[in-house]
């Protein structure tokens, strides 16, 4: 199957700010992909590149097959929901969804039929006559994804559609989003910073830094096994620390700074092209003993409790390892035992869940 | 029509002014460009006032070396002649006076405008507003039965002077009715940034162990400051190049610049003159307001 | 409006109550002074304008205050006068032509300039804004001369083209700032979903100008009405129009009909001015 959406080699410069460099992506027909990354990272731009809303310096945007690149917004066909929504403040609710089937001069009771169907769909069938600022934030965010696949575009791009929600009603609406998304198959591009939403929604995630796009993968395998330090840092928790390749083999084996003795980590989590790197674990992979374990298999770390926050089901542990690096954990309340600050503990954790990866 | 091609705003890659140079491996550029639309809004209303405004204000400039004869003759006689030098003190005296008298009469209004709640501040602009509104004309009419003989403000002040003679055609009746005509703009300048001072500042300081008046002189003033000035130079300004009122209850002896230039024009036809002194008029007031406009933005005057 | 923009708007209008800090006898003091010569401002600035509309009552043929009586001979005689009517209706004509001109031209100037970048917009800003700076006697100059050489003194239209220059600066300005509040997003979003640069100007650009634009256009109209100078140089036999009628009355025959011509010009204006802004108020409280 052909792509929906590729660029291709795609740089865009600001005189001589480069806010996306070489760009390569495509999206699958009914694929829903997010650019994640922090601000400045170059995800909106290129999304507004996508759009016809910035023009690219080099490279090549092809829709549905179609080269885009030089075309304008208008003959694009694609579907964009704002991030302030930009619904217009003079039309009705209905007036605005109508508003693109009216620039494709569709018949009238076409577009009332298209309009009813739409509002239903996003449940605002009672709202079709208020004005944007007589609807709530939920709803407007509503009315902006009903106006932007009214008229069956190739591709719907989102620009942090959630951004200007509150937190609960961001939740509910991302379960809005997601199901909606699949009813109506479209092919969409999601632009975010929030990597619980790129998370919940994606099939596929691509993050950016820098205006370079780092890595794209589904969203289990960008979490489990990042190519670089950034991405693992970016998603989720993490322990990030620099480290040194002492050897290679079935293990590789690193000098990790902050870690005393000598770090195990699985060949095919070796993904460092160079001698200096950075060793990664996600923190609840570590285990908390009072004795060193005996498997010379594992990996085991002296470490004093510094604090213990107590959370309820949690209790966040502080730990400093001998050589000085400070690692925070979460273990079960049930099973906490004695966390007196001062006590010493081991940190254990297995070879297959460290990571040796290219710093960043 | 008036599709906008993006192709045209973009930058080639490496190269700002060079459109044409096809660089290797850059897209090649969609033949047929049309000017953007937005290009076309903007040019059109530039066409116009090229037309229209810059053409005859050109014209007019021009005239003041071309008239009689090419040279620079005109601004001799100009400022050789000391019913120039004579105007244009007069001119200048007066606007400064004018200028003064409005920013003190000004500020309390603005000040007053500024702390009361916005409704009753909406109630008193219109007080502000309606003479803003009156014709310049009808504001001098207004000055000439005000002040002539017999008029109102000769009879109430006639204890003092002892007799009931007018104060028209004189640079007092002049000044009175200027600072009558333009003290809505200090008002509506200063209001402005008035508004934009947080209130709390001045509380501030009074926590802070200044007494009211200190707190005024010492916080809330310097922060009023660029747009008492701007405004005084703003109303500078108009007054000098002002005509309607200085010709109709100034006297004869107290012509302003613009008095002479009318006559220049209308009675003794010496056009190069004419037009040498509105050169030089209109080169003091660019000049001043490119001051003013560094000093304070100054806008909204055209509603509430 | 995005809800930013509304928050603004909202907090601009919840001015602060006056201080509520306990006052002393100074300040007491002082807070009466202030009171007492802003209401003697106040009247400075309304007296003369009610004393025009006063005066146009009385009833004898000189002017005098207090009256020498009520009457309104005065209005008979204004109405009755077809040179006075026809300045009026002549002023109006003008005004109406100057006014609709100038908002074309500015409206137009204004958004141009904002989807213009560089310094062409710098260049078309200074051209259209310049008007509001020039004296007005050196642009009556200006028009005089050009007027002269294409025999166009006294041509209503050629005078209302001539007025419309001065309305420019105060359509551009304000249209300028109300396009300044305007979410530039709104005319992207109008392109992505299928619009043309000429459609999103139409459908969404300029109906959230209206109040900005008729408030420029109304300034303009005023302008035009009132205007004294150039109508000195350029009027010719045939285009006296009321500010012009009442200039060469007040030098030549000052009689309280010419404040009857005086009331009429502040009816209009200030008139025109209170309708806008009553009905600004009105859409206002209807919004919130």
């Amino acid at each position: 199957m052909t792509d929906q959406v590729v660029f291709a080699g795609i740089c865009k410069r600001f005189g001589t700010f480069s806010a996306v460099r070489d760009l390569n992506l495509g999206i699958k027909e009914g694929e829903f992909l997010t650019l994640l990354g922090p601000s400045g990272s170059g995800k909106t731009t290129s999304l507004r590149m996508l759009a016809g809303l910035e023009a690219a310096t080099s490279g090549d945007i092809l829709l549905a097959g179609r080269r885009v690149t030089d075309e304008v917004p208008e003959k694009r066909n694609i579907g964009l929901v704002f991030q302030n929504y930009a619904l217009f403040p003079h039309m009705t609710v209905a007036q605005n969804v109508a508003f693109p089937l009216q620039m494709r001069r569709r018949k009238r009771p076409d577009i009332a039929r298209e309009v009813d169907r739409v509002l239903e769909m996003t449940q605002l069938g009672p709202y079709k006559d208020r004005y944007p600022r007589q609807l709530s934030g939920g709803q407007q965010q509503r009315v902006a994804l009903a106006r932007a696949f009214v008229f069956d575009p190739s591709v719907l791009l989102m620009d942090e559609p959630l951004g200007a929600l509150d937190r609960n009603l961001r939740d509910l609406m991302r379960l809005e989003l997601k199901s909606l998304q699949e009813r109506i198959g479209a092919t969409v591009m999601y632009v975010t910073h929030d990597q619980d939403e790129a998370l919940a929604l994606s099939d596929r995630i691509g993050v950016m830094h820098q205006g370079v796009l780092q890595q794209t993968a589904p969203p289990g395998e960008i979490y489990e096994r990042p190519v670089n330090s950034f991405v693992a840092r970016f998603l989720g928790q993490s322990v990030c620390l620099p480290a040194k390749r002492l050897e290679r083999g079935k293990r590789t084996v690193l000098s990790v700074e902050g870690l005393d003795g000598r770090i195990l980590v699985d060949a095919e989590n070796d993904t460092c092209p160079d001698a200096t790197g950075d060793f990664m674990i996600r923190p609840e992979r570590f285990a908390l003993a009072a004795e060193r374990p005996d498997t010379a298999d594992a990996n085991a770390i002296r470490c004093k409790v510094e604090t213990a926050v107590y959370l309820g089901a949690q209790v966040e542990v502080h730990l400093r390892a001998g050589a000085g690096a400070r690692v925070q954990i979460a273990v079960p309340a049930a099973n906490a035992g004695d966390l007196a600050a001062g006590s010493g503990h081991w940190l254990t954790f297995r070879p297959s869940d460290g990571l040796y990866l290219k710093g960043v | 029509m008036a599709t906008r091609s993006t192709a045209t705003l973009r930058p080639p890659p490496g190269d700002d002014e060079g459109e044409g140079s096809a660089m290797p491996g850059e897209r090649p550029r969609p033949f047929l460009r049309r000017p953007r639309f937005a290009t076309v809004a903007l040019a059109l209303p530039v066409a116009f006032m090229v037309l229209v405004y810059a053409y005859p204000v050109g014209a007019m400039l021009l005239k003041s070396v071309t008239e009689p004869e090419f040279g620079f003759g005109n601004f001799g006689r100009a400022v050789s002649d000391a019913t120039t030098w004579h105007a244009l003190g007069v001119t200048v005296r007066m606007s400064a006076e004018v200028a003064v008298l409005t920013v003190l009469l000004g500020f309390p209004v603005a000040y007053v405008l500024a702390r009361v709640t916005a409704r009753v501040a909406r109630i008193l602009s219109v007080l502000v507003v309606i003479p803003f509104w009156t014709s310049v004309l009808v504001r001098s009419f207004a000055w000439i039965v005000l002040l002539g003989d017999n008029g109102v403000v000769p009879r109430l002040l006639s204890p003092f002077t002892g007799d009931t003679a007018g104060l028209l055609y004189s640079e007092a009746a002049v000044v009175i009715a200027l600072t009558h005509i333009l003290l809505p703009f200090p008002i509506l300048i200063i209001k402005g940034t008035l508004d934009q001072i947080d209130d709390s500042l001045v509380r501030a300081a009074r926590t802070l162990g200044a007494g009211p008046v200190r707190a005024f002189l010492r916080v809330y003033l310097p922060l009023a400051f660029p747009a008492i000035v701007s405004s005084g130079m703003l109303v500078f300004v108009i007054g000098l190049g002002f005509y309607v009122t200085p010709a109709l209850v100034g006297g004869p002896k107290e012509s302003t610049i613009a008095v002479v230039i009318a006559q220049s024009v209308q009675v003794t036809f010496d056009w190069g003159l004419a037009a040498a002194l509105a050169t030089m008029l209109l080169v003091v007031a660019v000049a001043l307001t490119l001051v003013v406009r560094r000093l304070t933005k100054v806008k909204g005057l055209v509603s509430l | 409006m995005t809800a930013t923009a509304r928050d603004r708007v909202i907090e601009r209008k919840i001015r602060t109550r006056p201080d509520r800090l306990p006052i002393g006898p100074l300040e007491r003091v002082l807070r009466w002074t202030l009171r007492v010569v802003v209401a003697l401002v106040f009247a400075f600035l309304v007296i003369p304008i009610l004393i025009v509309v006063i005066e146009s009552f009385n009833s004898v043929d000189y002017l005098t205050f207090p009256l020498e009586g009520w009457s309104l001979v005065h209005y008979e005689r204004f109405f009755g006068d077809p040179a006075w009517i026809d300045a009026t209706l002549k002023s109006a004509k003008i005004a109406v032509l100057a006014a609709v001109i100038a908002t074309v031209v500015g409206t137009f100037g204004a958004w141009g300039m904002a989807r213009t970048p560089g310094r062409g917009a710098g260049f078309a800003f200074a051209l259209m804004y310049s008007p509001i700076v020039v004296p007005i006697i050196v642009l009556a100059m200006g028009f005089y001369f050009v007027f002269a050489d294409l025999r166009l003194v006294g041509d209503w239209v050629a005078i209302a083209v001539a007025y419309s220059v001065m309305g420019v600066p105060y359509v551009l300005t304000s249209v300028s700032s109300a396009l300044q509040q305007l979410d530039p997003e709104l005319e992207n979003a109008a392109r992505t979903l299928g619009a043309r640069m000429r459609q999103t100007l139409a459908r969404i650009t300029l109906p959230q100008l209206t109040s900005a634009i008729s408030a420029g256009a109304l300034f303009a109209f005023v302008i035009a009405f009132d205007e004294a100078v150039i109508i000195l140089f350029v009027a010719g036999s045939d285009s006296v129009t009321l500010a012009r009628r009442l200039w060469d009355s007040v030098r030549y025959d000052l009689t309280p009909t010419l404040a009857v011509a005086g009331t009429v010009l502040i009816v209009v204006c200030v008139g025109l001015f209170l309708i806008t802004e009553l009905i600004k108020a009105l859409r206002e409280r209807r919004r919130s």
